[in-house]
């Protein structure tokens, strides 16, 4: 038995699709769905050389005009561009480039698959979303359509036909059940069909200036909007009811406003919980299949129960390193059994096989590389979701303005004017984001059980919403406190 | 009481808001606060002629006040009138409306921003008013740039009092002189020596041509730089002014410091140079924000305040005595006196003060506009890429369109620019009333718009108002571009990126610059496109 496959590929595999247990950053997470939606990768070692001179100081096959060594400069200038989010290694197929083009697609896998979930997103229903058409458009401009300047820049480092790109072959062969449909042929769970429709409305807004100097702020932005889709996903796992969100309380930055702070610090902690209660779910189905199936023998016993710890072979699907590098496979298995007794105690008290499912779900986290929390709140972070502190515990939503954007050009429609109040509406309703233009905002909180927040504190936050957004250029506010939203084109 | 102390009474009242009210207000009293101008007749002439007429703004723009006033003198019988519109359903008005317009009787409604807008979006569902819906369009049509916008609505005409600049001569002048001139120079009951009273003062310096044409100096320094006052504000302003927002009959009395230590009210703190700068509203706000003398140095007539001869003939009072400071704090009392009182060239006073000249020509298109052009656009390449640029640099004749790319939040690695734009490209427009409003409002002048040349609404252009103009100072002279504030640069990156419609497509060989801008560095790189090579 293989701890990993068997407790949480597995249970990937037929639920999420994308593996969350590797840091995902945006830069990988472009990668992988560019080369989903492209169908290609690249992974050109030549290109790859040239703008890495810390790794290759005098790489063979560089064009002449870099090899001078004058030229150093321009290649740390490529590095500056194509490494901005920190994502190269020296490898291609282990790097992902802060890429604009099709030749800048790798084969670097650290997205685990949220490209190609994505894509099945884009791609669903008799009319695909024209994002994906958009996406193709920009990604695969040819060598004379180039309008951006990264794909200009690497023009000459890579082989001149597209037929040296290589195919990328999907790996998604049935449905996961994160992307059920329903009997209407649409996506059952209300949250991938905001998602698809966010793609949508922001496509709807960028085909018009695609081609004219536009690119690298559409690639962007869906980029934002991709990764805030796999958060709030991943942030909605556990709930139980489809039409209820998982709350987003955002607490924007600014003089403090404490018990908004709290709540919000409460609301990001439910994304852990979230997805704690969907693993423990989905890990006690698992034990029941094994049970029912007898595979590995009875599951009635301490005894049973004992044996079938022992009989784990390995703890890691892969060579991959577990979240404490120093740990050893007797600290799993000492762990797993305290876990499984503390579930058996009289307190407790459960049967064999519950405590056995629960004791492998306390110790997924140990593991993993990365715990599925860890992805969300580094995925949330650096989209400007979540704020920077010290307490990873303490993590509160305060959106940068470039989020900010993205949320709104992702939900008003084209030539539309809404108050604030009804962007606040389709916020908590399609994403379960508060920030208190509602006036019922401690109402939903309390559902979840988080504090309540001083109206005068919910009016402040509102009104510094209000005000980035009108510094962004979306949102008027008159003087008698309406605000209206727009995104003009 | 006396009918003197009753007006004091009345702008006490003025200025903590409840007599801004103009429902509140007797007509009499409301004729006290205005001020008449050209729109008053323009509205009775739109109105005699069968044309309906929407008063728009801010509350506190005197929407309301106008009505009041003009149904008051008879001048728009020949129309309904909805004096607060705000404060209905937008259905309720829209029926009336309709009704009024079958009977062709013209109808004068004065509302709020917001609920004209949310108004608009429902007009659609009255027939003989669908062509409301274009009212947001109208509202922005009252100031144009380039060509003025055809009228959309059927003898409907929108006016919005946002746009109008009241900070001017005429309004400031007319009010101070209707508002002190009610005050008059008996003794007051409750301010007897040594305690003059302070309201009595302040009403002759507000009555004094140089001094009001100061302050009105001071106040179109805060319109410059974007400040909107409502009527509201300025009455409230003026009557803070006269009477320090309280009655002389509790004026003197014992007041307790933070500390809890009584304090006795001096004459001082009532003199009008100083009460303007502790006034509560938002004009007081964005006065403190701009400009306060005695914050400000000036080494000519600082010096001769702190040690220089004083010539009464040249003070416009010479009671109270103008006498040496003995400490700093004295000293910025003189100043503020002195910018108000004393005989000088304020303008010149204003610029050795203040480094805002260059702004001012660019509002007021006293420098040629294809030097201006070039000034911004030169500012705007620096800002970006702010290295040292050489004498056969480009900088001032073409505006790079600058872009910068990661997908995670962060600073910027740098800026790339592929694309520019000839600075003859480009022009600058200044804002201007709507030609059937021109002689009816004065429109606010505190920006100018950097935009394409046969510029229309829509078409991409940079509002250079005093914000922006002051972060491309400030980049001129070394600030960073990570220390700019983020709304500036959104703004650009928005402007800049408008623009790529006006570039041209690609082309064979592509020069791209990249600015390392926190090393102030610049690198250039060539490709060609065709050879798939750098060059």
């Amino acid at each position: 038995m293989i701890f990993e496959t068997i407790f949480f590929d597995q249970i990937i595999d037929r639920t999420l699709f994308y593996s969350p247990k590797i840091e995902i950053k945006p830069a990988h997470l472009a990668n992988g769905l560019f080369r989903a939606v492209c169908g290609k990768y690249a992974d050109f070692q030549d290109q790859h050389e040239a703008i890495y001179p810390r790794a290759y100081p005098d790489p063979q096959n560089l064009p002449s005009y870099l090899r001078d060594t004058q030229n150093r400069r321009i290649r740390e200038m490529l590095y500056g561009l194509l490494a901005a989010d920190a994502t190269v290694y020296s490898k291609p197929r282990f790097s992902s480039y802060t890429l604009s083009h099709v030749t800048h697609i790798t084969s670097d896998n650290h997205d685990r698959r949220a490209g190609e979930w994505l894509l099945a997103i884009l791609s669903h229903g008799a009319q695909p979303s024209p994002a994906l058409a958009m996406l193709r458009e920009l990604l695969m401009e040819n060598d004379r359509q180039r309008s951006d300047e990264l794909s200009t820049l690497t023009l000459p480092l890579a082989p001149p036909n597209l037929e040296a790109l290589k195919p990328f072959t999907p790996t998604m062969r049935t449905t996961p059940s994160s992307l059920r449909i329903d009997e209407n042929g649409a996506f059952a769970d209300p949250v991938i069909r905001a998602i698809r429709a966010g793609f949508d409305q922001l496509a709807a807004y960028d085909i018009a200036t695609a081609r004219y100097g536009g690119k690298l702020d559409i690639l962007r932005r869906l980029v934002i909007w991709s990764c805030f889709g796999v958060y709030l996903h991943l942030a909605n796992t556990g709930r139980e009811q489809l039409d209820t969100r998982v709350p987003i309380l955002f607490c924007m930055p600014g003089e403090r406003l404490p018990t908004l702070q709290q709540a919000s610090i409460q609301s990001y902690r439910w994304v852990g919980r979230s997805l704690d209660i969907f693993f423990r779910k989905e890990i006690q189905l698992q034990v029941e299949q094994l049970r029912s199936s007898r595979q590995y023998g009875s599951w009635e016993s301490d005894a049973d129960i004992k044996r079938i710890i022992e009989s784990i072979q390995s703890w890691k699907a892969t060579s991959g390193r577990m979240r404490q590098t120093t740990r050893t496979d007797e600290d799993n298995v000492r762990d797993f059994r305290s876990f499984y007794y503390s579930y058996r105690s009289a307190t407790a008290s459960q049967p064999p096989h519950l405590a056995f499912a629960n004791a492998a779900a306390d110790l997924l986290d140990r593991v993993l590389s990365s715990s599925p929390e860890d992805i969300a709140r580094n995925l949330g972070r650096r989209i400007g979701l979540l704020g920077v502190t010290n307490r990873r515990t303490h993590r509160r939503y305060t959106p940068q303005p470039d989020l900010l954007e993205v949320l709104v050009r992702a939900s008003i429609p084209k030539g539309e004017l809404w108050t604030i109040n009804k962007l606040a509406d389709h916020w908590s309703t399609q994403y379960g984001i508060l920030f208190g233009a509602l006036g019922n905002e401690n109402e939903q909180l309390a559902v979840w059980g988080i504090s309540a927040v001083d109206g005068s504190e919910l009016r402040a936050n509102a009104d510094r919403v209000a005000l980035l957004l009108e510094w962004s250029g979306y949102a008027r506010r008159y003087a008698d406190g309406v605000v209206l939203v727009t995104v003009k084109e | 009481m006396t009918s003197d102390s009753s007006f004091r009474e009345y702008l006490v009242d003025l200025y903590n808001g409840y007599n801004s009210i103009a429902e509140r207000v007797n007509k009499t009293r409301l004729l006290h606060i205005h001020v008449e101008t050209a729109l008053d007749a323009e509205i009775q002439s739109l109105v005699s002629d069968g044309n309906s007429v929407v008063l728009t703004g801010n509350p506190g723009d005197g929407k309301t006040h106008l009505i009041e006033i003009l149904s008051g003198q008879g001048k728009i019988d020949s129309g309904y009138y909805e004096k607060d519109a705000s404060q209905k359903e937008s259905h309720e008005i829209l029926s009336t409306w309709q009704q009024k317009r079958q009977d062709r009787t013209p109808f004068i409604l004065a509302i709020n921003h917001a609920p004209l807008v949310q108004l608009a979006n429902i007009a659609e569902h009255f027939e003989d008013l669908i062509y409301l819906k274009n009212v947001p369009l109208e509202i922005e049509n009252t100031i144009y740039y380039n060509e003025p916008q055809k009228s959309s609505l059927d003898s409907t005409v929108i006016i919005d009092l946002g746009q109008r600049e009241l900070l001017t001569v005429e309004t400031v002048g007319q009010l101070t002189k209707t508002l002190s001139s009610s005050i008059n120079n008996e003794p007051c009951p409750y301010c007897s020596p040594p305690n003059k009273c302070p309201v009595v003062y302040n009403a002759s310096a507000l009555s004094n041509e140089r001094i009001v044409d100061n302050l009105v100096k001071m106040l179109s320094l805060v319109a410059r730089r974007g400040f909107h006052a409502t009527m509201r504000d300025l009455t409230g302003l003026l009557a803070y002014l006269l009477t320090g927002g309280i009655s002389c009959a509790t004026r003197w009395q014992l007041d307790i410091d933070d500390d809890g230590h009584p304090i006795q009210p001096a004459s001082d703190d009532y003199i009008y140079y100083n009460l303007l700068f502790t006034g509560r509203n938002p004009l007081f706000d964005a006065i403190r924000a701009t400009f306060d003398p005695g914050q400000y140095a000036d080494p000519q007539s600082d010096f001769e305040l702190w040690n220089g001869p004083v010539n009464p003939i040249e003070w416009a009072f010479s009671d109270p005595p103008v006498v040496h400071p003995a400490t700093l704090a004295d000293l910025r009392k003189l100043k503020r006196r002195y910018f108000f009182e004393h005989d000088h060239d304020t303008d010149a006073l204003l610029r050795r003060m203040l480094p805002t000249a260059d702004f001012d020509s660019l509002i007021e298109g006293t420098q040629d506009d294809l030097s201006a052009v070039e000034e911004l656009v030169e500012m705007i390449n620096t800002l970006y890429s702010p290295q040292r640029a050489g004498p056969e640099s480009d900088r001032k004749y073409r505006l790079r369109l600058w872009n910068s790319h990661r997908y995670s939040v962060g600073n910027a690695p740098g800026y790339m620019a592929m694309r520019s734009l000839p600075t003859d490209k480009l022009t600058i427009y200044r804002p201007k009333v709507a030609p059937h409003l021109a002689d009816a409002l004065e429109g606010r002048r505190d920006h100018v718009l950097l935009g394409v040349r046969r510029y229309q609404p829509g078409a991409p252009a940079l509002r250079v108002d005093w914000p922006m103009y002051q972060a491309l100072i400030a980049a001129r002279t070394g600030t960073p571009l990570a220390v700019q504030p983020f709304y500036i640069l959104r703004r650009l990156d928005l402007f800049l990126r408008s623009l790529g419609q006006d570039v041209g497509s690609t082309r064979e060989v592509e020069t791209i610059e990249w600015s390392d801008h926190r090393r102030r560095q610049q690198q250039t790189m060539r490709v060609n496109r065709a050879r798939r090579q750098y060059e």
